[in-house]
C-alpha cells in the first residue's frame, strides 16, 4: 500500500489539473441582440434531426476548461462584432431567442458518428426553426483552441448560409474547394469559410464553391435575408432603447454598485458586465427596483429583461 | 483460350456494371425530375402520421417509411421526422409554422449524409416543390 500512495497521489494530482470536463461558464457577447448563436460544450443528446440517421447522438461534453472555454468564446465573438448577433454559452438565452434566428454549434470530442471532419453544419439551418444544430468535432481539431474557434466561426458560417470561399485559376477551373488565401502569398490573411486555421482568418468577398464567377459577400450575407441580423448599432446611449419594450424599464439611478429603475410591469431580468458574464439575474417588480450591481465601482454593464410580452435592454454606464 | 478469357472477362464486367446499376445511390433511385410538385394536403397528413407511414406525396413520389419523432417547438412551430425505407434511409426533416398573418408555410429537406445530391423543399407562388441540389450546398463541413 505505501508503495501505491505516489501513484495514488500522483492520479489525484492529474485528476485537480484535467478536471476540465467544468460547466461551462455563462458568457454572452451582445446580450441585446435578440438572434442568437449558443456555443455548447456541454454536450448534448440530439434526436429528431438530419443528423440522426443512425439514431439518437449523444455528444459528450468538450471536457475544456473553464479559462479555455473563455478564450475560445471570445476568439469566436470577435469575428461577430460587426452583427446585431449574440453568441451565448447560456441555454436560457438560447432557448429565448427567436425560434428562426437560432442556432447551437455542439463542440464535442468526438464525430465518429459522422466521419472524419473537423465540423458540419445544415447551410442556413440559423433560420430553420427545427433545432438542428451544427458540430465541432475537438479531437479532429487536436484539441487545439485555436483551431477549434476558427472551426466552429466557420460552422457558425455555414448556419448563417455562407458557402466556401474556393480558389480558381485564371480560367475559373477550381483548384480547391477552401482557400487558404493562396491567391495572394505575400498576405498573411485567408477567408474563414476557407481554411481558417493558419492564417489570419477574416471575412470576405470572393469566389464561393458555386463557381469563380459566383461573389460571396459574407457580411453581407450574414447580416441580410434570410437571417435579417443587421448590423450592430454602434452608439447606444441609456434610456433610449432598441426593441419594443425599451420603454417598458426606466433607470433612475446609476451608482457604483447599485442600480434603481422603475419598472412598467413584471419582468426578469439579467445584468451583464460589457464582456458578457452575468453579473446577477432576478425578477422585476412593477415599479420601483434596486439592484446591487456587485461590480467594480466603474464599469459598463447591459441590463436586459423580458417576460413572454417581449424584452428590451440598455447599456449602463456607472 | 484467349476468346474464353475475353468472353469470361466480358461477362464478369457486365455484370459488375449491372449490379453497380442497381446500386445507385439515393436520390437516383428516385424518380427524378427538375422539380416534383407536392401538395400540401400530403404534406400536412405527415404531421399527424405516427409510426410505418406509406405516403404518396405526388404521383412521382411516394414516400414509405417510419416517423422518428414530432416535435411542437411552441404553439406555432412543429417538426417531423421521417426515416424513409425506399429511399435507402435518407431523412425527411419537415417543418410546419404560422406565421404571423395565419398563413402556414413548410419547409423541409430530404438527405442522406454523405451522398452528393439531396432534395430541398421550396415554395414558389403558394405551390411547394421538391427540387435536387447539390448536397454540399447544403450540408458543408
Amino acid at each position: 500500500m505505501k508503495n501505491r500512495l505516489p501513484y495514488i497521489f500522483l492520479l489525484l494530482l492529474l485528476h485537480m489539473h484535467g478536471g476540465t470536463s467544468a460547466q461551462a461558464p455563462l458568457l454572452n457577447s451582445y446580450p441585446p441582440a435578440a438572434a442568437t448563436v449558443y456555443l455548447d460544450f456541454d454536450g448534448a443528446t440530439v434526436e429528431g434531426t438530419l443528423w440522426n440517421e443512425n439514431g439518437k447522438i449523444v455528444a459528450e461534453p468538450s471536457g475544456l476548461s473553464a479559462a479555455t472555454i473563455t478564450w475560445i468564446f471570445r476568439k469566436i465573438a470577435d469575428h461577430f462584432t460587426l452583427f446585431n448577433l449574440n453568441l451565448t454559452t447560456d441555454p436560457e438565452m438560447y432557448a429565448r431567442a427567436p425560434i428562426y434566428q437560432r442556432t447551437r454549434i455542439i463542440i464535442t470530442p468526438n464525430g465518429d458518428w459522422y466521419g472524419p471532419a473537423a465540423g458540419v453544419s445544415a447551410v442556413g439551418s440559423f433560420v430553420w426553426g427545427d433545432e438542428t444544430p451544427a458540430w465541432v468535432f475537438t479531437d479532429h481539431l487536436t484539441n487545439n483552441p485555436l483551431f477549434i474557434a476558427a472551426a466552429a466561426t466557420h460552422e457558425i458560417g455555414h448556419t448563417l448560409g455562407l458557402q466556401h470561399q474556393s480558389l480558381y485559376d485564371s480560367y475559373g477551373i477550381m483548384i480547391s474547394e477552401l482557400s487558404g488565401g493562396e491567391n495572394n502569398i505575400f498576405s498573411n490573411e485567408a477567408p474563414l469559410m476557407g481554411v481558417p486555421f493558419y492564417k489570419n482568418a477574416d471575412w470576405i468577398k470572393g469566389s464561393s464553391s458555386a463557381g469563380a464567377a459566383n461573389i460571396q459577400n459574407d457580411t453581407a450575407l450574414i447580416a441580410g435575408a434570410p437571417n435579417n441580423i443587421g448590423y450592430r448599432k454602434n452608439l447606444i446611449i441609456p434610456g433610449e432603447g432598441f426593441n419594443q419594450k425599451s420603454e417598458a424599464v426606466k433607470i433612475e439611478t446609476q451608482q457604483p454598485g447599485s442600480i434603481g429603475l422603475n419598472s412598467t410591469g413584471e419582468y426578469a431580468y439579467r445584468l451583464f458586465d460589457i464582456t458578457g458574464r452575468l453579473l446577477t439575474e432576478g425578477p422585476l417588480r412593477k415599479g420601483w427596483n434596486q439592484i446591487q450591481a456587485n461590480s467594480a465601482a466603474k464599469a459598463v454593464l447591459v441590463l436586459q429583461w423580458y417576460s413572454e410580452e417581449g424584452s428590451g435592454s440598455q447599456k449602463i454606464v456607472l | 483460350m484467349n476468346t474464353l478469357k475475353t468472353i469470361i472477362c466480358g461477362y464478369g464486367l457486365l455484370n459488375s456494371l449491372l449490379l453497380s446499376a442497381q446500386d445507385k445511390p439515393f436520390p437516383e433511385n428516385i424518380p427524378y425530375q427538375a422539380k416534383i410538385e407536392v401538395s400540401t394536403e400530403a404534406l400536412e397528413k405527415l404531421f399527424h402520421s405516427t409510426g410505418a407511414c406509406k405516403l404518396q406525396l405526388s404521383a412521382a413520389f411516394q414516400l414509405n417509411g417510419n416517423i422518428q419523432n414530432h416535435t411542437e417547438k411552441g404553439p406555432l412551430v412543429s417538426t417531423v421526422l421521417v426515416s424513409t425505407e425506399n429511399m435507402r434511409g435518407a431523412m425527411l426533416s419537415l417543418s410546419r409554422s404560422v406565421k404571423p398573418d395565419g398563413s402556414i408555410q413548410y419547409t423541409g429537406h430530404l438527405l442522406r449524409l454523405h451522398d452528393p445530391d439531396g432534395m430541398l423543399l421550396v415554395e414558389k407562388d403558394g405551390h411547394y416543390f421538391f427540387i435536387r441540389a447539390e448536397q454540399r450546398y447544403l450540408v458543408a463541413e
